[in-house]
């Protein structure tokens, strides 16, 4: 079914489920909740800044599972067992493992003008890069233009700076206001 | 309606752009340009390049990815109609700006907002808003989506936890089949309606299985 809506990332959670698509000019969380799906738009003119961190409570993920799951092992070794009680350890270890591979959950905050939103963009931190890249690429198609003019107009004034230092690379990179209309 | 870019620059105090929407402006921290609010303790962190694309927050040492683009901001500064001036329908003291696409009323830049390349008036915003979701109504709009191909689906087999529901549950999942069988396609982002005719099976499997059982039967007694 064709979409102009490109899927980038997909965080699920026990109450529903967030996407979230890449448009020409905006970024959508559909954010899922019941029988219901709510949008939500980060226009990519707006965009300022996307900021991603380890979840403080991810290592609680492979924990609780794994502790309750080696204790339910060493129940069900004691009072019925060997076998059941390694099934539910090996399990609670197979658990832990996979969770500790998958790597630390992330949270996320958008800075867009004048709103500062705190919405996970992507499930885990290793997967932030490649989210992210998606994302700047799209903004830089939907402010190509805007996004080179002042480069060109500091020319005289200060050391030109490359359009490719928009990104986190060049922040240290100056150049003054300029009016785009 | 004025734009101002700025290129992570830091601004020197007192050489402020007028109308550059800053953090006190918008109810946020403020922050030098180029520079993004640490989520953990708050301090401005400057996002610097490193091989991992990680860095550390200078004063909590959180590890922290940021990407960050130009601000392009909208003016507030707006300007005050001189006399003969075209005006603002909802602020008559101020200049006209830009015209309401839906409604053609005059607006000014505080009440010019713009979607995608269309320029609508707040209460044109709020009509979309609240049209959002009816069938036909314009993508930009929306907000909202009932998913009813799920529900029907839920409908369909929920009944096995309680069975006496079936009763409602057959005319419910037929109701809703027939009457939102386009909405699946005209969602946001759009999908088939394939949960429509999943229910069905939740719904037959058990009098199917009660009448072939039956049926077995008899065909056992005749031989």
């Amino acid at each position: 079914m064709q979409t102009p809506f490109r899927k980038i990332s997909r965080i699920g959670s026990l109450t529903g489920a967030t996407k979230w698509y890449l448009t020409e000019d905006c970024l959508l969380a559909a954010k899922r909740v019941m029988y219901a799906v709510e949008y939500r738009r980060f226009y990519l003119r707006d965009l300022e800044s996307i900021v991603v961190w380890h979840s403080r409570t991810w290592l609680l993920r492979p924990a609780i599972p794994s502790v309750l799951l080696l204790a339910l092992g060493g129940l069900l070794w004691h009072w019925v067992n060997f076998t059941t009680g390694a099934i539910a350890g090996g399990a609670g270890l197979a658990w832990a493992a996979v969770e500790l591979g998958l790597g630390p959950t992330a949270q996320s905050r958008i800075n867009t003008t004048g709103a500062s939103v705190d919405m996970p963009v992507v499930k885990r931190t290793r997967g932030a890069r490649k989210v992210l890249a998606k994302i700047d690429a799209a903004v830089r198609a939907t402010r190509g233009g805007a996004m080179e003019q002042p480069t060109a107009a500091i020319g005289s004034a200060e050391p030109a700076t490359p359009s490719s230092q928009t990104s986190s690379a060049s922040v240290g990179a100056t150049a003054p206001i300029e009016d785009v209309t | 309606m004025g734009l101002n870019l700025n290129l992570f620059s830091n601004v020197p105090s007192g050489s402020e752009t007028p109308g550059l929407l800053t953090g006190a402006a918008t109810g946020l921290p403020q922050t030098a340009q180029g520079t993004v609010i640490c989520p953990s303790c708050g301090g401005p962190v400057t996002p610097t390049e490193t091989p991992s694309g990680w860095q550390n927050c200078p004063y909590c040492s959180k590890q922290l990815r940021i990407q960050i683009w130009p601000v392009a901001r909208q003016k507030t500064n707006v300007v005050t109609a001189m006399p003969e001036q075209a005006t603002c329908f909802f602020h008559p003291e101020k200049a006209f700006e830009a015209c309401c696409q839906r409604c053609g009323r005059f607006l000014c830049a505080l009440c010019d907002l713009q979607l995608g390349a269309e320029h609508v008036c707040p209460s044109c915003f709020e009509r979309g808003r609240a049209d959002s979701g009816r069938e036909g109504s314009k993508a930009e709009w929306r907000h909202r989506d009932v998913l009813y191909d799920s529900i029907a689906l839920t409908t369909g087999w929920g009944w096995i936890f309680f069975w006496p529901v079936i009763v409602a549950a057959l005319p419910a999942t037929i109701i809703l089949h027939v009457k939102f069988r386009k909405a699946p396609r005209s969602y946001l982002i759009p999908r088939s309606g394939w949960r429509f005719w999943a229910a069905y099976p939740g719904l037959m499997w058990l009098p199917l299985l009660i009448a072939s059982l039956v049926f077995v039967k008899w065909m056992a007694g005749r031989h």
